[in-house]
């Protein structure tokens, strides 16, 4: 088995709220990504996957826990110890509409990573590259524009571009097409998919289960700062074990009208994560909570098939 | 059944500098029965929010608009905004984009509610505070908390209460835009089984614009699919998937991945055409996987299917 | 396969998007009172560098009787020395304006670089710089001029240091505002996570983003420095070897003009410094405008659609 790109173990980031109390973003979180294979991070919003990723990007500031990036352990490198890691570790955001300086031209974007990591040698072919093989052909047609005169797909394919420049190993992209028309996701997503088949790792952050669906190798369902349940993305969709899993997976809508669904909508919102429940953090909106489930705080196990795996006391 | 809403050829246009305009809806026509649940789709650029906009008369100074916006038979846009007022609010109403952001922070929630129905003469004081308790309590949250301020509800629950203010008045046809798009798929599916109650228990007829097919797919029985500021394709959620008469709707749903089936998701080449300028022939041919040569040179015709379902295309099998 | 958008507007229509110029134009027309204002203001500026070559009388030179009243070779009259007012308004103009912009630029290159340092690092930086913003926007501007002024001295350069140290906590303040805007952006998210160092960010990035607002407070700000300067020469804090229209108010005042009826010792300095300080808002405010889109309210206005007549339909082909 190939030695994973990333792995997180026990990642806790913790921020103080004023007054003795804390938000706690991520409470134990491990995962990896291997070369070539795609995973999805999947939950809603206060889970606590973008402050994971943003750790990851050592962005934030790391609790407790261990991230180690081929081998080594970067929880704790200084920013001029990560320069060299940032090379091959990058991030593509959410908006394609603000991650792009409006100032500058798409050539004066994609060359900025090489400007800061001081590689002189070919910029002008490695920016006409990086723009091909984010799709942008031919790449003089874009290479002198403005982001006001691109869309939004294409925009996004910019940012990519600017990512691909350095040749990294690992792509963190944090919902890189809910901003984006229905019709230039599946590029994007595809984009992505091709970048993976020629070796990258992609980590990938979402709340659309249907997109992690089809393009992620393995899903991490993320509740209040947990991984509750990981593993091959079929296995995980299909077969859910954690009951929070089971109910985001019966709530995503079918384009079947004539699919009944049987919406498992649970009641109420995610907990401030400055409060989390006892014991199992999900037990107050479990539909089939014991009473154990308020004592005890359950780990991820081995579930079902295929390596999959959830935090639950009653599997 | 009498339509509660019927819409005529809706054209809606906006001034731009240099003596152009932009020709956001073409001619749209539609009816919408009381009770029903009625979908209009489309991506960023279609015309979906400007049509809604129209129907409120919510249109700014540099538009102009032409066609029937026929609501209980009155045609209420021919006298412009002197003909829109007495029924805005009162017989049609709107959850706008983003309504969940649009609170005053600094008024409490029940105050803000109160507006309309103060306005428009139906209680004041304790009865108002009394309906304003009572329209809470419809939408799930509690009447008691209606002296709260906006912060101190979470994003979902912002939601409903911009639901029960447009309910404020008792409308007939109720336009959503997007009501959903910024919350969590949880959250989401707790405001859209709201909104399906709602519209059972009080009869109230709804407009959902989206750009998201499988939400309509769940949630409403008809649906619109709006290209270019025109309907390409009306019919019901059924046969918009499973017999669609339009490209642009089989391939929307292609581009849509979908949870559990295994069909490949493919994008759409190209983007929409520009709305400032004359489109001849069908404005999707650029983009179409089974155009002919024809379709770059005349507009589409109408094809029908059963029970009121159509497009405008030039193919003649199902695509 | 690689898969391509088509792009939003074709590379020829991109090359003919409006010239600075045309932009320009269509922004005075949008603004008609910054075109006023900026023509008050050339002619200021025209008379403050080319005025004394063609200032009728000297600066000091005596043509007639003191408080002399307005007549043709004259025609605002003479102060108190007997000097020609209309030169002295000439003369005058350079040494306000110069002021004027040298203390907005020193308040705008101090206030700049302390809101940049505090809205870009934050945390404690801000804190501290905001603390020290707070105790110099308590003190007392008065008491700071007379204090400056008593200790070292009457000069133009004094004058200019005051108003820097007066103004350049609101510059603070505001670019301060601006900067912890621009850097919450995602393109300034993207060059750190990239590693780009604090310089580089906040020259290629936060820099220009915040320029032209920079720039249109800037000369909001030499409307305040005119104002300001004008204050203190008039309460004789100035150069008393400079003719500012500040020192021409506060000579006109001291020497009893008012009881010698001689009003035009007193108006026209004080009509210039006027009209100089509403040119400046006017160009400030209309450029602050148009680069501020939050300042935009007409969208607020009143629903007034056109309601139009169906268009035909399209023949067949």
């Amino acid at each position: 088995m190939t030695e994973p790109l990333l792995k997180v173990d026990d990642l806790v980031v913790h921020y103080p709220a004023g007054r003795k109390r804390v938000v706690h973003a991520v409470d134990g979180v491990s995962l990896t990504v291997a070369p070539g294979e795609f995973v999805a991070l999947v939950g809603e919003s206060g889970c606590g996957k973008t402050t994971t990723a943003q750790a990851i990007m050592r962005m934030a500031k790391v609790t407790a826990g261990t991230i180690t990036y081929r081998g080594r352990d970067i929880t704790t490198f200084s920013q001029r110890q990560m320069r060299p890691i940032r090379h091959e570790m990058q991030l593509i955001f959410q908006d394609p509409y603000e991650s792009l300086d409006p100032r500058f031209r798409v050539r004066d974007t994609v060359i900025e990573p090489l400007q800061i990591h001081g590689v002189t040698d070919n910029r002008e072919e490695r920016v006409r590259a990086a723009l091909e093989r984010a799709g942008l052909t031919p790449a003089e047609l874009y290479i002198d524009r403005y982001p006001h005169e691109l869309s939004g797909g294409q925009r996004q394919r910019v940012s990519i571009a600017a990512s691909l420049v350095l040749e990294p190993t690992l792509l963190l992209a944090d919902e890189p097409v809910s901003m984006l028309d229905v019709s230039v996701r599946a590029g994007i997503l595809g984009l992505l998919d091709e970048l993976r088949k020629s070796g990258l790792g992609i980590l990938m952050i979402t709340h659309d289960l249907s997109t992690a669906a089809h393009y992620a190798d393995r899903i991490c369902v993320m509740y209040l700062g947990r991984v509750v349940e990981e593993g091959p993305a079929h296995e995980v969709i299909r077969n859910p074990q954690h009951p929070y899993t089971k109910a985001l997976v019966s709530v995503v809508p079918q384009p079947d009208p004539d699919r009944a669904t049987k919406p498992q909508i649970l009641q109420g919102e995610t907990p401030n994560p400055v409060n989390v429940p006892s014991g199992c953090r999900f037990h107050p909106r479990c539909p089939v909570a014991e009473a154990r489930c308020q004592n005890e705080d359950p780990q991820l196990r081995p579930v079902g098939n295929d390596g999959q795996q959830a935090a639950c006391l009653l599997i | 059944m009498t339509p509660v809403l019927a819409i005529e050829d809706l054209h809606v246009w906006f001034e731009l500098p240099g003596n152009k305009e932009l020709h956001a809806v073409q001619g749209i026509s539609f009816e919408l029965e009381p009770g029903e649940r009625l979908g209009l789709v489309g991506e960023s650029g279609c015309g979906k929010t400007t049509a809604i906009l129209a129907m409120m008369g919510l249109l700014p100074p540099t538009a102009g608009a032409a066609g029937k916006i026929i609501l209980d038979g009155e045609d209420i846009l021919g006298g412009g905004d002197d003909t829109m007022r007495p029924h805005r609010w009162n017989d049609i109403s709107m959850v706008f984009q983003g309504a969940m952001n649009a609170f005053d922070p600094v008024k409490t929630i029940g105050s803000q509610i109160q507006e309309p129905i103060v306005k428009a003469k139906l209680a004041e004081g304790k009865a108002a505070r009394l309906r304003t308790a009572e329209l809470l309590e419809l939408v799930g949250i509690s009447g008691s908390r209606q002296d709260r301020y906006p912060h101190e509800f979470s994003g979902g629950m912002r939601q409903r209460a911009a639901i029960a203010m447009a309910l404020a008045c008792n409308p007939k046809v109720l336009l959503a835009d997007e009501p959903t798009t910024a919350l969590d798929v949880m959250v989401q599916a707790q405001i859209l089984e709201l909104l399906v109650q709602l519209t059972e228990d009080l009869g109230l007829a709804m407009i959902m614009v989206t750009h998201d097919l499988p939400l309509v797919s769940q949630v409403c029985t008809r649906a619109a699919v709006m290209y270019a500021g025109e309907i390409a394709e009306i019919g019901t959620t059924h046969d918009l998937y499973h017999e669609p008469l339009h490209p642009y709707t089989r391939m929307l749903f292609s581009a849509t991945p979908d949870l559990l089936a295994e069909q490949a998701v493919r994008s759409i080449p190209g983007a929409p055409p520009r709305l400032d300028q004359a489109i001849v022939g069908c404005p999707f041919q650029p983009r179409c996987d089974s155009a002919l040569t024809v379709c770059a040179h005349e507009a589409a015709p109408l094809r029908t299917g059963k029970d009121g379902h159509r497009a405008y295309c030039h193919l003649k099998d199902t695509v | 396969m690689s898969f391509v958008d088509a792009p939003m507007t074709p590379l020829d229509e991109v090359r003919k998007s409006p010239s600075r110029l045309r932009s320009l134009l269509s922004f005075l027309r949008k603004h008609p009172q910054a075109a006023i204002g900026f023509v008050i203001l050339m002619l200021f500026v025209f008379v403050a560098i080319f005025g004394p070559y063609f200032a009728p009388y000297g600066e000091r030179e005596q043509v007639g009787p003191i408080f002399g009243t307005p007549s043709s070779a004259h025609p605002l009259g003479l102060d108190d020395g007997g000097i020609d007012i209309l030169s002295l308004l000439i003369y005058g103009a350079r040494v306000t304006l110069i002021v004027g912009f040298a203390g907005a630029v020193v308040a705008m290159l101090v206030g700049g670089s302390i809101g940049i340092i505090s809205g870009y690092f934050g945390g404690k930086v801000d804190n501290a710089m905001m603390r020290t913003t707070d105790y110099f926007l308590v003190l007392p501007d008065l008491v700071l001029m007379i204090v400056v002024a008593s200790i070292w001295g009457r000069s133009l350069r004094n004058i200019i240091i005051i108003i820097g140290l007066i103004y350049w906590t609101f510059m603070a303040r505001l670019i301060r505002a601006q900067v912890k805007v621009v850097r919450e952006r995602a393109y300034v998210k993207r060059a750190q996570a990239l590693g780009a160092t604090h310089t580089r960010i906040i020259f290629k990035h936060v820099i220009p983003q915040i320029a032209p607002l920079l720039l249109a407070q800037t000369v909001l700000m030499v409307a305040l420095a005119i104002f300001l300067e004008t204050a203190i020469s008039f309460l004789g804090l100035g150069d008393p070897s400079v003719a500012s229209w500040g020192k021409m108010i506060e000579t006109a005042f001291s020497r009893s003009a008012i009881s010698y009826g001689a009003w035009w010792a007193i108006a026209p300095p004080g009509i210039a410094v006027a009209l100089v300080i509403m040119a400046f808002n006017m160009v400030g405010t209309a450029a602050e405008d148009s680069l501020n889109p939050r300042l935009r309210v007409s969208h607020l206005a009143r629903r007034h659609f056109r309601l139009r007549p169906l268009p035909d339909k399209e023949p067949p082909k």
